[in-house]
């Protein structure tokens, strides 16, 4: 058994690390990760099923424009995705960009846009 | 002498300490030698069990994964059968066999940060490294699985499962097993120094753990032949064949074997299971409408597992609403630090507590709750 | 085998063990005679206390607890279950038949519910440091207006 030991430290050193440089580059992300979330205001139907059955109460429906969205607070959410199963016409969904730390709160607040709705009066 | 000259010191060896993790010991010292311990728990009670007495059950089972910080996926599945168990309903078959192989592979990884942090505690770096570096591979199995590293949000929920596998992942989990049975080559090397400091140190005897409440690895070390796998058979059990490790000894050392013999035995389950996956559907149908809560029938059940530490239990009461009217939750290091590490300190020595507070694979989510 | 237990729990005590399932099996009884039942049952075999759980029913005015029982043997699981008042409710503790695996649940109900357990070595706190409230787990407790 200690043959085998040895052939495979042998092995080992002529393999490369398994470690990467992360910030030039990084390893994959699989599909399919809960990271935050994105909206399309134009299939909301404004519903409010996604501030029902959200645990933790972070998704809270306002008023934008005569029409109701949800804003989303990324401090008090676990990132579950209870909301993207809910959500009837798919309009809101987990992306793959894994939120950071910030020192500025208000950068958590995932809301919809008033600029762009503008635009469709 | 009477016992008023003598010097009594105590020490407080505590949660900032590197070695001890968020649970707090007060130690009674005459010299070297340990005279008598008291634990102090509760720097992690966050109030589960009332809780989830404010959430439907598909919102409870994204709370039930943090119950346990080290193996949240045995937790899910005892939170899911209770609330099954309460409902009469069955999950369907192929759910039932990604669910055995995700308890499995969560109980390998849990014995893999065991298995490094006793090596921690004694100052042996390269099982450390070694421990956690395996779990890793491990760990990226479950985020292509259930979408993240560590906590799967309630991805085994009451009526089967939320996601299904995605394409590619079935050898992807064989050449993990691969990785696995590498790993346990290295831990059959025994270092001498671990050996000197593990055996003999903290010895549990069968009758003592019986009136203390251990179970699970514990008790098995100690001599008694008892697993809730093969005595109280859930999921699928009963038609799988494998075997449960004993030891009589009851020390440390014994412990540590128990660690690496259950891992070998987890393997063999997976492979045996991976087999036979069928094709189906993943969710129960009456349960799978998110936007209609169901009612939860009039009644109680008591639903008993074996978590990687010991005998995990929630007895769930139900008065006919969506929400539940009590969930207890039994967790198996409730047992394992509040009288069974008292009992095994007196009379130890001072260099002796790392290892015998490791080598009895705790929790202390699981104990403060 | 569960119903040799049936038969043994029947013909001294006069009350019937309801069998569930395979290996679950639910009794009532009254408080007097509870503790000579639990000492009569681990004489039977049922070595584990596995939980002691404590519910609150406010509206009838009563406080239950049920004592889940394991045993080794005969591999079946046995919940014993009692009704106490629910002004200022106190039980004899089991301590004497369970040992310290009976001591620290009892410690732990005493904190969060209120219940007296005579008999017991030490029902000091356990969780909650410096609280001096009314018992957390209890249905009337109103969270939000104790911390204003």
């Amino acid at each position: 058994m200690k043959l085998k030991i040895i052939l495979k430290l042998i092995r080992n050193l002529f393999q490369k690390p398994l470690t990467v440089r992360f910030p030039h580059e990084s390893i994959p992300i699989a599909k399919g990760y809960r990271g935050k979330h994105e909206h399309n205001m134009d299939k909301c139907v404004s519903c409010g099923l996604c501030a029902k059955i959200c645990p933790n109460k972070a998704i809270e429906m306002v008023e934008v424009a005569g029409k109701k969205y949800p804003k989303i607070d990324l401090s008090k959410c676990c990132f579950c995705g209870l909301c993207q199963d809910i959500c009837p016409v798919k309009a809101l969904k987990l992306t793959q960009e894994i939120p950071q730390a910030t020192p500025d709160p208000s950068s958590l607040i995932i809301e919809v846009d008033k600029t762009k709705l503008d635009k469709n009066p | 002498m009477s016992e008023d000259n003598q010097n009594y010191q105590e020490f407080f060896f505590g949660p900032a300490h590197p070695g001890s993790g968020n649970f707090s010991v007060k130690l009674k010292l005459e010299g070297e030698k340990i005279i008598a311990a008291k634990s102090i728990p509760g720097y992690l009670h966050r109030g589960f069990e009332k809780l989830m007495e404010y959430r439907t059950p598909m919102q409870n089972a994204v709370l039930s994964d943090r119950i346990c910080v080290f193996e949240p996926l045995a937790w899910n599945l005892v939170h899911a059968n209770a609330v099954e168990e309460l409902m009469k309903i069955q999950a369907p078959e192929r759910a039932k066999h990604i669910r055995v192989i995700l308890a499995e592979l969560s109980r390998i990884q849990s014995h893999f940060i065991w298995y490094g942090a006793l090596s921690m505690a004694l100052g042996f770096d390269t099982g450390f490294k070694l421990a956690f570096g395996y779990r890793d591979f491990i760990l990226d199995v479950f985020e292509s699985i259930t979408g993240a590293r560590v906590y799967p949000a309630g991805y085994i929920c009451p009526g089967g499962v939320r996601r299904d596998l995605p394409e590619g992942v079935e050898e992807k989990i064989l050449k993990t097993l691969e990785k696995i049975d590498e790993m346990r080559l290295w831990e059959e090397l025994e270092n001498p120094t671990f050996q000197a400091r593990t055996k003999g140190v903290g010895v549990l005897k069968l009758e003592d753990a019986l009136k203390l409440g251990a179970t699970g690895p514990v008790l098995r070390a100690s001599g008694m032949k008892t697993d809730v796998r093969k005595d109280d058979p859930y999921e699928l059990y009963s038609n799988l064949d494998f075997d449960i490790p004993v030891e009589k000894e009851g020390d440390a050392y014994a412990r540590f074997r128990i660690g690496l013999r259950e891992i070998k035995e987890s393997v063999k389950i997976i492979r045996q299971v991976l087999k036979k996956l069928p094709q189906g559907e993943i969710m129960e149908p009456s349960l799978a409408n998110l936007a209609v809560p169901y009612n939860l029938p009039e009644g109680e059940v008591y639903v008993r597992q074996e978590a990687a530490r010991g005998e995990a239990a929630i007895y769930l009461v139900s008065d006919g609403g969506i929400k539940p009217y009590r969930c207890k939750v039994r967790g198996p290091s409730f047992f394992h630090l509040l009288p069974v590490l008292e009992h095994l300190l007196q009379g130890e020595q001072i260099a002796d507590v790392p290892v015998i507070y490791w080598s009895l694979n705790h929790c202390p989510a699981d104990m403060d709750r | 085998m569960e119903n040799k237990i049936q038969e043994k729990i029947y013909s001294q005590f006069g009350v019937e063990a309801k069998r569930e399932k395979q290996r679950r099996m639910w009794l009532k009884i009254d408080q007097e005679r509870l503790l000579d039942l639990l000492r009569f049952l681990n004489v039977l075999g049922f070595e584990e206390l596995s939980g002691l759980s404590a519910l609150d029913w406010p509206k009838q005015e009563k406080m239950e607890l049920v004592y889940h029982l394991w045993s080794y043997q005969e591999k079946m699981l046995l919940s014993v279950k009692t009704m106490i008042a629910r002004e200022s409710p106190g039980i004899d503790s089991v301590v004497s038949i369970w040992g310290a695996s009976a001591q620290i649940q009892e410690r732990e109900i005493h904190e969060l519910f209120g219940i007296d357990f005579p008999g017991n070595p030490d029902l000091s706190e356990l969780f909650l440091e410096d609280y001096s409230g009314p018992p957390p787990f209890l249905k009337d407790f109103n969270w939000r207006k104790h911390y204003e």
